[in-house]
């Protein structure tokens, strides 16, 4: 089920009911509720898909309890490795499986020997990426004594497949979203009000942003060799906007929905393209994902201790497995490497952690250096996402080569180009809002201390009545993310 | 939560309000005309704009113009289950035209306003006809029809242009237009088969409802006409394997540019003089 479709329109307000009016007595029907609705909301993509979340919260959940009964180091590492193959089988089963048999085929032919393909007519299951890290990091937490496993388990097929984040994150820890499930909830008028708002926010992001951007990005990078260079410049602006808004506007609706049930889930993203580097940008950028990699991945690995050697090292595998988490494409791990020889020499000269704070706090203007920073910033990642968006290799060279002509120095032109410029002023207006508000939670989390109530309605009538009557409702505009 | 509740429902009356007043500018500029229907007539004309300049000229024949700008046949279909349903009706004459079954018309169509005349039959379930019936009424939750109430708010700031009629067109003018229409319609390589499923649905209902099925081709200018040459989405060719009769009127005014008002619409001035024609075809007493 779509966030941004009559069928949620529906599904929300109904579970809302049931759970606070109906269910609020027990907290464990209310848990037991928020099950059969995540289902439901799941299975409205396929039914069949329902089997894959089931087997793995049950794998999990039981290797949990194993693991806490077990006291020999063996049988325990045995027993994550159990929980790792089975997760991470699925996940290479089905977003992979195509991939590595096509290379195989590919790298035999090239040295001159045919093998037949097989490739299978798979078909991924939403969101098994976010589900399967948040599973594998419950497993991981109780391996290492961090965490006490549930014997409570529809708490735990709960947790797994909490409706709000089950499809596109952020990617919740145990330690974070499982006591929830424990604790009584009770009703907070703030949090509620708060929640609705970044609903809404996260609406406006994905239907009059994203969606519109789609239009344009789709349009130029399809057509890529037809374009000047300044019209695929545009191309990737549109790009860098449309993710943006697209992810972060699933992120900002599955924290808002969760507010409403009385959930905190954690922030995933804080205002990125206003990063003044590439270790500030990776901070602020799904950062349930990043701090999924840094905990479990790259310091375990050493992080940033040890020689140089091994520094550089840790950086290239934890950057190329992002790239490669997003989707079996080299153009992945072609963008996760260019992310990582853009850190690289931050983290060398231990320049990597210089900006911890949000930008210009308490001012309006960013000053002439912070803005050269974030402009240089914003180009880099702008150049990354020409990889991520690309077909193939090839795709985002030629795209790239199409950049540096001369046709760089002329106006853009493209069909639309009229109906562009409205989506551009959009762009504008929407990150003047975003700046505004950058020391928030996100960006109209602070609107009630601003603006009185009747100006506060206004401008939430004015943001549904443009989404209304600008934004785009192709039905075939899934979330990006959906697909990782 | 008490309050929670007063807001939230405070919020959705506001919103109540605004769809209302949108309703009402949707009903009177989009739904009204399209919803009315003469159900005493024994012969129908089903056709897009292009039949749509006839007005109700055609009464005079004994024929009731049910055509609507942009309908396609998915449309039709939809209305001629409701004529079979609720008139005597006993002859249809449908538009065959060139572009008929071009894959365009798959989304520039009127499946929003002909859902009036869907029968409980054509839902696939309460469920859907609901949701259909809805949509309408609650015009928030309907952004394809947005459009409408966007023009209708303009049309307070800026003040429509009048069209210029086709003959006063320059030369160059005329063959831009009609080079801009035939691409729009005609850029595509094979016919929609969803519109020609719905076309032999028609066919096979008036078949079994012992209707008299009537083709016709509307009349084209002859810049545009040359600009098509032969390109055609053979919506006639499925009529005469049928055996059912086609009318082509598409040369009847190469040289008349005066009857148009565009490259592939006739004005009033071309209407009256086409229906004088059809009265041989088709003179029909009420």
């Amino acid at each position: 089920m779509l966030f941004n479709s009559i069928d949620f329109v529906v599904f929300l307000p109904i579970v809302f009911i049931l759970y606070w009016f109906v269910f609020n007595k027990n907290l464990n029907v209310q848990n037991y509720l928020i099950v059969v609705a995540s289902y439901v909301f799941y299975g409205w993509w396929d039914w069949r898909f329902l089997a894959l979340i089931l087997f793995s919260t049950i794998v999990d959940y039981s290797i949990g309890i194993a693991l806490s009964k077990q006291k020999t180091p063996e049988k325990r590492r045995l027993l994550l490795w159990v929980s790792i193959l089975v997760n991470l089988g699925f996940l290479g089963f089905f977003k992979y499986f195509n991939f590595f048999i096509d290379n195989f085929v590919a790298a035999f032919s090239f040295m001159g020997i045919q093998v037949s393909s097989s490739s299978l007519d798979i078909i991924l299951p939403v969101g098994i990426s976010f589900y399967t890290f948040q599973t594998l990091s419950y497993t991981i937490d109780i391996y290492r004594n961090k965490l006490e496993p549930t014997r409570d388990f529809v708490s735990f097929c709960a947790f797994v497949s909490f409706f709000p984040q089950l499809v596109a994150g952020p990617i919740e820890r145990a330690t974070n979203l499982l006591p929830q499930f424990y604790k009584k909830r009770t009703f907070d008028y703030q949090n509620a009000v708060n929640g609705m708002r970044q609903i809404l926010w996260g609406l406006m992001k994905k239907i009059l942003i994203a969606d519109n951007c789609a239009i344009y990005a789709n349009l130029i990078f399809n057509n890529s060799a037809d374009y000047s260079g300044s019209t695929l410049v545009l191309g990737a602006v549109f790009f860098t906007f449309q993710i943006y808004c697209d992810f972060s506007g699933y992120s900002d609706i599955a924290i808002g929905t969760s507010k409403l049930f009385g959930f905190n889930l954690k922030r995933n993203f804080a205002f990125p393209y206003f990063s003044r580097d590439i270790a500030e940008f990776w901070r602020r950028w799904h950062i349930s994902l990043s701090t999924w990699f840094r905990d479990y991945v790259y310091i375990p690995l050493g992080g940033s201790r040890g020689s140089m050697a091994n520094k550089i090292r840790n950086v290239f595998i934890i950057f190329i497995v992002s790239g490669f988490w997003h989707g079996a494409n080299w153009t992945f791990m072609v963008w996760g490497a260019l992310n990582a020889f853009y850190f690289i020499p931050l983290l060398l000269s231990s320049r990597n952690r210089n900006h911890l704070e949000v930008v210009a706090r308490g001012r309006y203007f960013a000053g002439f250096n912070n803005s050269i920073h974030m402009l240089l910033t914003f180009m880099m990642v702008v150049f990354a996402w020409i990889f991520f968006r690309a077909e193939n290799i090839n795709h985002a060279l030629s795209y790239i080569f199409g950049i540096f002509s001369p046709s760089l120095l002329t106006v853009p032109v493209f069909a639309g180009m009229k109906k562009a410029v409205l989506t551009l002023i959009f762009i504008t207006i929407f990150m003047a809002v975003e700046w505004l508000g950058r020391d928030m939670q996100f960006a109209l989390a602070d609107l009630q201390n601003h603006l009185n109530k009747p100006i506060r309605w206004s401008a939430y009538l004015f943001i549904v009545l443009t989404i209304y009557f600008f934004g785009n409702f192709s039905e075939s505009i899934e979330f990006i993310y959906f697909q990782f | 939560m008490k309050k929670f509740i007063i807001n939230i429902a405070s919020f959705v009356f506001i919103l109540l309000v605004i769809n209302m007043v949108f309703y009402a500018i949707t009903y009177k500029t989009y739904f009204k005309d399209y919803e009315k229907v003469g159900l005493t007539f024994t012969s129908y004309l089903l056709a897009d704009s292009h039949g749509t300049p006839l007005n109700q000229l055609t009464q005079k024949l004994g024929i009731y113009n049910f055509s609507a700008a942009s309908d396609s046949y998915f449309d039709m279909l939809r209305k001629v289950k409701y004529l079979v349903k609720n008139t005597p009706v006993k002859q249809i004459i449908i538009s065959v035209d060139d572009h008929s079954l071009s894959p365009y018309r798959e989304n520039t169509n009127n499946l929003e306003r002909s859902a009036f005349y869907m029968i409980k039959e054509d839902y696939d379930s309460i469920f859907t006809g609901g949701i259909n019936s809805l949509k309408k009424y609650i015009v928030l939750f309907n952004p394809s029809i947005r459009g409408i109430i966007r023009s209708y708010l303009q049309s307070f700031i800026i003040k429509k242009t009048e069209m210029k009629q086709w003959s006063l067109l320059s030369k160059k003018q005329k063959h831009h237009n009609s080079k801009e229409r035939f691409n729009y319609q005609f850029d595509f390589t094979h016919p929609s088969i969803a519109l020609t499923s719905s076309l032999e649905e028609i066919i096979d209902l008036c078949k079994i409802s012992n209707i008299e099925l009537i083709g016709i081709q509307f009349p084209l200018t002859h810049i545009y006409y040359d600009t098509i040459k032969n390109n055609s989405f053979h919506a006639d060719e499925i009529f005469r394997s049928h055996k059912l009769k086609v009318y082509d009127f598409r040369e009847l005014y190469l040289n008349h540019d005066e009857y148009f008002m565009n490259q592939d619409h006739l004005n009033l001035n071309g209407s009256k003089h086409f229906i004088d024609i059809l009265t041989n075809s088709f003179a029909h007493p009420k």
